[in-house]
């Protein structure tokens, strides 16, 4: 063995170098390492969890959001839907009155012009009563002359005396 | 305001007396001077005129016939009053 050069009392030395060291190693620094990079793996593994949680958050929150945009479009849709509606009523409805009002100023414009001719031809007439009257009173005033006023209160006394009627002054 | 009684009956009195003259005077309107005959007439239509206090009155302006008033009251018998009678019955029939 020595012819080998392999040295005994030195492989004994490294050998129980070796099996210090190992177990130094193992003990000192093998497994806190591994404790550490055990921790670490777990950590990274509950990231990842994390992030998939995240993520499907993330999906779900979107099709929320998507969802709630389309429930409002509809929503926005059928008020205006409506609001149209409305406004066509109320346009048919005020169609109606205004054509309601104008029949009525209608009949009442009618109604005015026919109380209006009838007034001015009430006017005219008794304009003409009156001028008529006057025209008999000036026509008699040339006429009459002293005979005719005789006989005329003649007249008028022998017909007046079975209707006499006593005026109030 | 109290009156007295006694001035209240001199008050009533004096009216009642003088409502009874004028009750027995008349004025007579004519368009011209009447004659006898037109007289005799108007006694025959108003035979109370007999009795009265006559004033005569011409008034060209009533045209022909008689107006005749008693105290407060009239008879118009004249040819006016009966254009305006026509004419108040012209409005009338309106």
């Amino acid at each position: 063995m020595e012819n080998l050069g392999i040295d005994f009392k030195l492989l004994l030395a490294q050998t129980i170098n070796f099996i210090l060291f190992f177990v130094i190693f193992k003990k000192f620094i093998a497994i806190p390492f591994m404790k550490f990079f055990n921790s670490e793996k777990k950590k990274d593994l509950e990231r990842e969890v994390l992030n998939m949680k995240m993520k499907k958050f993330e999906e779900e929150m979107i099709v929320k959001e998507a969802k709630f945009e389309a429930s409002m479009k509809e929503k926005v849709a059928k008020i205006l839907e409506d609001a149209k509606k409305t406004g066509a009523q109320i346009k048919a409805e005020m169609m109606t009155e205004a054509e309601y009002a104008a029949s009525e100023i209608k009949v009442k414009a009618s109604k005015d012009l026919m109380d209006e001719r009838e007034k001015l031809f009430k006017e005219a007439k008794e304009k003409v009563f009156d001028l008529s009257i006057v025209m008999i009173r000036e026509a008699l005033k040339d006429v009459l002359d002293e005979t005719t006023k005789k006989r005329i209160t003649a007249n008028i006394l022998k017909n007046s005396a079975s209707s006499l009627k006593f005026n109030e002054n | 305001m109290k009156i007295d009684p006694e001035l209240k009956k001199e008050l009533k009195k004096t009216l009642e007396s003088s409502l009874e003259a004028g009750k027995k005077r008349a004025e007579v309107v004519s368009a011209s001077k009447l004659d006898a005959k037109e007289l005799e007439m108007l006694y025959k239509t108003v035979p109370a005129l007999k009795s009265m206090v006559k004033k005569f009155v011409v008034d060209p302006g009533i045209m022909a016939g008689v107006v005749i008033r008693i105290g407060t009251k009239m008879i118009d018998l004249s040819l006016n009053g009966q254009l305006s009678k026509l004419q108040n019955k012209i409005y009338a029939t309106d």
